[in-house]
């Protein structure tokens, strides 16, 4: 640092400006972060004026127009949750592997090199992944799974996966480095070899960490609508079948949007309802994640 | 050992899933270059025809997301900095503002979706306006608020407590102390991190989507109420359609986008580091 300009006051004042600035930009934060909330529960309570919760909930087919209108809750929940299972089964195991290879066994020089390329693969953007699904997995899907659909959730799922794999990756290898080298050290001076003491001894002492991690993944795919809507097509069926075109809650909301708020379209504040399903189901992941992967003791803040 | 057996992994079992992700983004590149050459050789030149002027729709959207960084950057620098370094320096301990840090780091993590529909609603339905640069770079600076928010947390925190007592014990004010020592040492680490979270936001198409998948234009804005154009959505548009002409151009769009993602991070790093250098 050079000379600090603290003699005696160079601009009077300047301080209590700043000050003042900060905290005007903090109300505007808080006014924006609370009508957001409110705009949402606002309209998913005009959503609910009109149709009773059981509907909302337990609706199974599309059927807006009709006399009895039925939504379709329930097949964009499993839209939803086949996304979740499937990038979870990529993502999860290949990521721990990862976390727990570059923590535990692999030489400095090389963890080195593997971090760049986590960083470049967690900044490729969605539209980017949407279209490696759509156009290059699909079809090498199709050529090996016969009765595939053009639009699946299968390949949406996949990539998904691939996506949060860098942020799996990450977080738990973080999880891992929070555990203190005697552990390792206590093992090793049994005779195990380093990786016995990573999967028996280091893994179980991170794993509630390691729980959080995944969750804190898993919430990115619940929130992702573009590789879904891209892959996973715009139709909505109630099959629930991943081979199948399907939409989850996500990729719903980003379709039915436009026609919505511009009232071009039929869904009724249907959106509003969904985006705050989106909004509750991610929070919910997040707030475990972060809960889980904080040290113990600390988990309440 | 009896354990060893159990297990009957070996290291290099290990090495090969590790190297899962490097072999996918080797996939990826992979792909993308096959797109573009096979184009290239079958349909001629259909790349280079998307790369002149006059089919200005990619020129646009390169364009129109440069535009859109800037005045993105306009909107949610000041503003996520300020909140920053209240929450961070000077927020009191009690009252509403440690739930103020709480809900900021929740709306880290939500989708981006949401703020396109909130985005929409409110600049659409309520303003009644049209979708054009300047909406759409408020919705975007609504992405990228919590997390410049976040990233300016992150530099005061990471301000060395030794110095913020010297500075004390030098007699100054709290305030001053903020302003004449902690801010001139965080201010580069706020400035590139807002940044790099701004350029981050750039990749969205999510709530671009929402607010002008069906008003996208293909020319270059020229002022803040023309309607915006941005890189994925073009990447969106034409990667929804099966043709091989749309398909190399949008891989096309995904091999600049990324460029311009990548390259504008590498130079805010390298800018820092620079500026760092002459302390």
């Amino acid at each position: 640092m050079k000379n600090l300009p603290l003699s005696a006051g160079k601009k009077p004042g300047s301080e209590y400006l700043l000050a003042l600035f900060a905290q005007t930009c903090a109300w505007v934060v808080f006014g924006v972060s609370l009508g957001f909330v409110a705009l949402i529960a606002v309209e998913t309570l005009a959503l609910l004026e009109r149709i009773p919760v059981r509907q909302v909930v337990g609706g199974l087919k599309w059927v807006p127009l009709s006399t009895q209108p039925d939504f379709a809750f329930l097949p964009l929940l499993w839209g939803s949750l086949w996304s979740l299972i499937i990038a979870g089964l990529v993502a999860l195991p290949s990521g721990l592997a990862l976390a727990t290879y570059l923590s535990e066994l692999a030489s400095p020089t090389l963890r080195t090199w593997t971090r760049p390329v986590l960083d470049v693969l967690s900044g490729i953007p969605a539209v980017a992944y949407g279209l490696f699904a759509f156009s290059f997995l699909t079809p090498l899907l199709q050529s090996a799974i016969p009765g595939l659909g053009t639009f699946n959730m299968l390949s949406a799922g996949l990539v998904l996966g691939v996506m949060i794999l860098p942020t799996m990756t990450s977080l738990s290898e973080d999880a891992l480095r929070q555990i203190p080298d005697s552990v390792r050290e206590a093992g090793r001076a049994l005779g195990a070899p380093p990786l016995t003491v990573a999967v028996y001894l280091v893994l179980p002492a991170a794993g509630r960490s390691l729980v959080g991690a995944a969750f804190l993944a898993l919430s990115r795919v619940l929130g992702e609508s573009l590789i879904v809507a891209m892959a996973a097509g715009t139709l909505l069926t109630d099959t629930g079948n991943p081979l199948e075109a399907m939409q989850s809650l996500s990729s719903f909301v980003l379709l039915s949007g436009v026609n919505e708020v511009t009232g071009r379209g039929d869904s009724n504040h249907l959106v509003f309802g969904m985006a705050l399903c989106v909004f509750v189901l991610t929070l919910v992941l997040h707030q475990f994640g972060k809960r889980f992967s904080a040290p113990e003791g600390e988990g309440k803040s | 050992m009896k354990i060893r057996h159990r297990i009957g992994l070996h290291p290099l079992l290990l090495a090969v899933v590790a190297f899962l992700p490097v072999a996918l983004l080797v996939v990826f590149m992979g792909w993308l270059i096959h797109l573009l050459s096979f184009q290239f050789s079958e349909v001629d030149g259909t790349v280079w025809n998307a790369l002149e002027w006059e089919n200005s729709s990619l020129w646009a959207g390169i364009f129109g997301t440069i535009q859109l960084v800037f005045f993105t950057l306009a909107v949610s620098l000041p503003i996520g900095m300020g909140a920053g370094l209240y929450l961070e320096e000077l927020r009191p301990a009690d009252g509403w503002s440690p739930h103020l840090e709480r809900i900021i780091a929740g709306l880290a993590g939500l989708p981006s979706v949401l703020y396109g529909l909130v985005g929409l609603m409110v600049f659409v339905r309520w303003l009644g306006n049209h979708v054009t640069l300047l909406t759409a770079a408020c919705t975007l600076s609504l992405v990228a608020l919590p997390m410049v928010v976040l990233t300016t947390q992150d530099a005061l925190r990471n301000v060395d407590r030794s110095i913020r007592e010297s500075a004390r014990a030098l007699g100054t004010t709290p305030h001053q102390e903020i302003r004449y020592v902690v801010l001139p040492l965080a201010l580069p680490y706020m400035i590139s991190g807002g940044v790099l979270s701004v350029i981050r936001v750039m990749g969205e198409a999510a709530p671009l989507l929402l607010l002008g998948a069906w008003a996208y234009h293909s020319f270059i804005p020229t002022s803040l109420s023309d309607a915006m154009a941005a890189l994925p959505l073009h990447i969106y548009s034409k990667g929804i359609r099966s043709d091989a002409a749309s398909q190399s151009e949008a891989a096309l769009a995904v091999v600049l986008l990324l460029l311009l993602l990548f390259l504008s991070q590498a130079g805010v790093i390298a800018l820092r580091r620079r500026i760092l250098r002459g302390r």
